[in-house]
């Protein structure tokens, strides 16, 4: 099988270093070229010391380089829109990045420009190649616990505004700027925005939509213009309970480059499940055990990532969908649903009410 | 074993470490055969043969190669002991005590970035599976171990823990004493445990893992087997010696 040429556009994205990682090693692979046009952003990926052309533009990059079969999105949320057409009138496939866009005329434009392309566009929700949550929703579907009554999960981690500016701006990461609540001077495009997984997982555990949901913001950690802390519960339209924590509760050093000693809290990112079944109960970590050190920079007792290759899988499903030019498990048309959920939890904290979705009823 | 053949030629041909034509599950070990030529591979360490390699498949495990990396990287500096605890069930590959402390041995060196031990005190048990030993490194390290095979024991009871001037490296969890899962199931017949944590092989269990993991390895640099077939061989002399009691070097 010939290697799948991708390149990876903006290089903004917390993510994109792994996929730098990706991209070099997985031999299916050939990357081809980046664009960026942000000199800071292109003097620390020449730190990396890939061999890589680079290109000012998406589109320079795209006309040099017609060979090219898809493109990781990799900019900040509001750039996605104008990403995704270029994508689009160049026929490249796309890996988008896990939030395509929270607008939803936009989210229809880009269904559709993809369709009339005929594009495969597969959303990045990399949690689906962690071989822990791929057990838990087998333990789940097996009815290991019985039928379930609540699906409580973490998608916790550090605030990365210091280091990806662009996600502390809610123009940048929501697209606009939408307060969060009457009297409130925070925007949406915090942590909420950050971490849709968790809203995705539960619609497959589950088999369900979403009824309803019901979010409350507290009071930030941080001195951002964006909600960090939040709680989410309600219903799915099958009357599986859920509480929902999408929050920004782990804290960091405010350094502009993710490296050793990011983290002040010893564990930087949590993904946790509490899968309560009328049998039982099943507690998953998705990132854990791991190794475990009390050492440089700051003398921290931090927690050493031992397993954290969902890259790899992601990736070489994104390859095959390209090869075979089939459509992958996430979808734009998927993932709209998700999408539509962490907007009425915003919808939800603006007005202090429950918010159904899908047509549901009160 | 149907399973293994498949994953390794798949991850084989993926990462171009050779093009496997065979694979036959022999007494104590495999053999592969491929374009790179023939592998035996063993796990009958005590029987070990100049033309077999060692099946030493800890050596690829993750959690082991990020401890390294944190020395190696120097986030933590200057290691002055470690701490192992090893006791554990009949291990599915065999092996007994000597087999236990032959992988701790290794580990530790590899850990210590090749540091290897010239000198062990050794605590043996004369009628059960078990032993304690106080070993040294060429570099003056010291390393404790507390080694044994429970058969009433259901899971591992292990701990790494490198001791360094400027820190602590551990594999467990500050405030747990015994090993950690993913996953654990609270079912109406008791709990259970899952372990999956390698998702190109996703189903198989731990030590298959690792035995695929390591072959790759070892079909990806097949240049490095003779140093590896002379680490193993001074270690299983160290193995034998100690399994005597008292002091050996």
């Amino acid at each position: 099988m010939r290697p799948v040429k991708l390149a990876i556009s903006s290089l903004t994205h917390a993510h994109v270093r792994k996929y730098y990682a990706t991209l070099s090693e997985n031999r299916k692979l050939d990357w081809v070229a980046v664009s960026c046009n942000d000199p800071e952003t292109i003097s620390y990926f020449k730190t990396f010391g890939y061999d890589i052309p680079m290109y000012p533009t998406l589109e320079e990059m795209l006309i040099a380089h017609p060979e090219i079969d898809g493109v990781v999105i990799a900019s900040s949320n509001e750039q996605h829109m104008e990403e995704m057409r270029l994508c689009c009138k160049y026929h490249k496939d796309v890996l988008s990045m896990k939030v395509p866009t929270f607008d939803e005329d936009e989210y229809n434009e880009m269904i559709r420009l993809a369709k009339e392309a005929d594009i495969i566009c597969q959303v990045e929700l990399e949690l689906h190649y962690n071989p822990s949550v791929k057990r838990l929703l087998q333990l789940i579907d097996d009815k290991t616990v019985g039928n379930l009554i609540s699906f409580n999960a973490t998608n916790i981690t550090l605030s990365p505004v210091w280091a990806f500016p662009w996600q502390g701006d809610p123009l940048r990461a929501y697209g606009k700027r939408v307060p969060l609540k009457e009297n409130d001077p925070r925007f949406r495009g915090g942590a909420l925005s950050d971490h849709p997984h968790i809203f995705d997982l539960i619609r497959w555990a589950t088999h369900s939509e979403f009824r309803y949901v019901y979010a409350e913001v507290a009071d930030n950690i941080r001195d951002i213009q964006e909600e960090d802390l939040l709680f989410v519960t309600g219903e799915m339209e099958n009357g599986v309970k859920f509480m929902l924590d999408p929050s920004w509760s782990r804290t960091e050093t405010k350094i502009q480059r993710p490296t050793v000693g990011w983290e002040v809290f010893p564990k930087r990112m949590e993904v946790n499940f509490t899968i309560v079944g009328d049998e039982g109960l099943i507690q998953c970590d998705a990132f854990g055990p791991n190794v475990y050190y009390c050492g440089g920079p700051n003398d921290r007792y931090t927690v050493q990532y031992t397993y954290f290759d969902e890259w790899i899988g992601m990736m070489d499903e994104f390859c095959e969908c390209i090869l075979e030019h089939k459509q992958p498990k996430i979808t734009l048309e998927w993932n709209q649903n998700t999408v539509n959920a962490m907007n009425a939890c915003y919808e939800s904290i603006a007005t202090g009410q429950p918010v159904y979705l899908n047509g549901g009823e009160k | 074993m149907v399973k293994m053949c498949e994953a390794l030629s798949e991850l084989a041909a993926k990462y171009d470490a050779a093009q496997i034509i065979d694979f036959e599950e022999l007494s104590g070990g495999y053999q592969v055969t491929c374009n790179k030529g023939k592998f035996h591979f063993t796990y009958d360490y005590q029987q070990l043969q100049s033309t077999q390699i060692p099946l030493f498949h800890w050596q690829v495990k993750r959690k082991y190669a990020e401890m390294q990396g944190l020395l190696k990287a120097e986030t933590v500096k200057k290691p002055l002991a470690i701490r192992v605890k090893n006791i554990c069930p009949q291990s599915t590959l065999g092996g007994g005590i000597a087999a236990v402390l032959l992988r701790e041995i290794d580990l530790c060196e590899q850990l210590l970035s090749g540091d290897e031990i010239i000198q062990i005190f050794s605590v043996p048990h004369s009628s059960h599976p078990y032993l304690n030993a106080i070993c040294t490194t060429r570099n003056g390290a010291k390393i404790s171990m507390e080694l044994g095979i429970s058969h009433t024991a259901a899971a591992p009871v292990q701990m790494h823990e490198i001791v360094c001037r400027t820190g602590i490296i551990t594999d467990v969890a500050v405030d747990t004493q015994t090993e950690q899962y993913p996953i654990y199931v609270y079912g109406k017949s008791g709990t259970a445990v899952y372990a999956d944590t390698d998702y190109e092989l996703y189903g198989m269990d731990e030590i298959q893992r690792d035995c695929i993991r390591f072959m790759l390895h070892a079909l990806s640099a097949p240049e490095q087997l003779d140093t590896l077939r002379a680490s193993a061989a001074r270690q299983l002399a160290l193995v034998h010696l100690a399994l005597k009691g008292g002091m050996c070097s």
